[in-house]
């Protein structure tokens, strides 16, 4: 059985922003279908094909935050009504503190179930009584009867309503516990090579932080806390630098797609250097510093992922002076990361989000 | 049946009616004290107002069986030879 106390203010508050967020959001999912028709505007780009795959699979992973969402706000939403609807019934407005003990609210049914049966078999008995004809109060005997009729069906009428109001309370409750984890959003950024503009599938740091902001809740002054996600929906496209000489790895604006198109346009054979490179995941790092790698771009893809593998776990260690040579395949792993350079030179950078932390309800259940 | 005999068993009835309400009479006075900690809201308790007046009137009922119908049958049974 659920315990808890709420304050409703806070509650309702939560509960009409969380909805307004979802707005927000919905209203940015469909920036989506814009972004498909610049993208097919534009078929003589190499990067076409790879940007319809990237759209598809950003909006399928948009639809599914989504219908995570869904869930979430309708569990919230019934949760929200159920205490609201109580908080009425008892003649008052929606404010306040709530306050809910599901195992003292089950042992008062349980008490008035109890009376309830009694009273009936009392009433039974008072049907049957015989009572002499010389008995002072036969009329008033025989119409306990019926006033304990009276009081049972009012007995009956709260318990019903305890009961009812309990069960709702328990499958709200039951609900919210039960939410699904909301997958963290995982979105790339998008470069045509010839074109300047960025065409990045949605605005990624807008969806995030709606997303974000969806899932913010702390209704103070109760046992229901949903805690912040500060860290939740973290886009993560920023890549790292590091700098040669001190080792020193510092958070830049710049991507990899930004790079990879600079260097594709040249559309040569070229020599690729890692120069200050970093490709970087969190806190796991590969550094392939001062090294030169002949770089057959145009011809075949490479994928980082096919081969040696070394795994770099710290951001401490340093990986220098190595000499890379991306046609022996040298693969980093980093973690989900993935770099992958194909016939058109497209840098793909994994913006991986950092990975959504649950909607912490801190709800006293017995 | 002899009235005595009549009366008799109208008493022993009365009683278990009477102490039957006084269970149900504290199975009710339980649910209203856990009233205050089941629903509350701002400290006003949802039903809490329903049993009281639902506990009123069983108590009134209970009360005129023990102090009024029951001792008149007591009366009686002493009355009647």
């Amino acid at each position: 059985m659920a315990t808890f106390t709420i304050n409703l203010n806070n509650l309702n508050e939560f509960q009409s922003k969380m909805n307004s967020n979802h707005q927000t959001f919905l209203s940015i999912k469909d920036q989506v279908f814009n972004k498909v028709i610049q993208v097919k505007n534009i078929w003589n780009d190499p990067n076409t094909p790879v940007f319809i795959d990237q759209i598809k699979l950003d909006n399928k992973k948009i639809e599914e935050y989504n219908d995570c969402f869904k869930q979430v706000n309708n569990a919230v939403l019934e949760f929200t009504n159920q205490l609201i609807n109580i908080a009425k019934k008892c003649n008052f407005t929606a404010t306040g503190i709530f306050q809910y003990n599901g195992n003292n609210a089950k042992n008062m049914i349980e008490n008035c179930h109890h009376a309830s049966n009694l009273i009936n078999y009392t009433h039974d008995k008072l049907n049957y009584l015989n009572i002499p004809s010389t008995y002072r109060y036969t009329y008033q005997l025989r119409n306990i009867k019926y006033q304990l009729l009276d009081i049972n069906n009012m007995l009956k009428s709260v318990s019903n309503d305890l009961t009812e109001v309990t069960t709702s309370i328990e499958n709200a409750f039951q609900k919210i516990q039960s939410l699904p984890k909301i997958e963290p959003i995982n979105l790339k950024q998008m470069q045509f090579v010839t074109n300047t503009v960025n065409v990045d599938l949605i605005d990624s740091e807008s969806i995030i932080n709606e997303a974000t902001s969806s899932q913010k809740l702390n209704v103070q002054n109760s046992n229901l806390k949903y805690t912040e996600q500060e860290s939740t929906f973290q886009n993560n496209s920023q890549t790292k630098t590091s700098k040669n000489t001190h080792n020193l790895y510092e958070e830049a604006d710049s991507t990899f797609v930004n790079e990879a198109n600079h260097v594709v346009k040249s559309e040569t054979p070229l020599s690729f250097e890692y120069d200050s490179s970093t490709f970087t995941n969190n806190s796991q790092i590969h550094s392939a510093t001062n090294s030169t790698v002949e770089n057959n771009l145009k011809e075949e893809q490479l994928n980082l992922n096919n081969a040696n593998k070394t795994s770099v776990n710290s951001a401490t260690i340093e990986h220098t002076n190595i000499k890379s040579e991306i046609n022996n395949s040298e693969e980093v792993k980093v973690s989900d990361n993935n770099i992958n350079i194909n016939k058109t030179g497209n840098f793909i950078n994994n913006t991986e989000a950092k990975q959504a932390n649950d909607i912490s309800i801190e709800i006293n259940q017995s | 049946m002899n009235e005595k005999i009549k009366y008799q068993k109208l008493l022993t009835d009365l009683n278990e009616i009477e102490s039957n309400l006084l269970v149900s009479i504290q199975n009710l006075e339980n649910a209203y004290n856990k009233a205050q900690e089941s629903i509350n809201i701002d400290n006003n308790c949802y039903k809490k107002r329903e049993l009281e007046e639902i506990l009123n009137n069983l108590k009134e009922k209970r009360n005129q069986l023990r102090n009024i119908y029951i001792p008149e049958v007591r009366k009686k049974i002493a009355e009647v030879k």
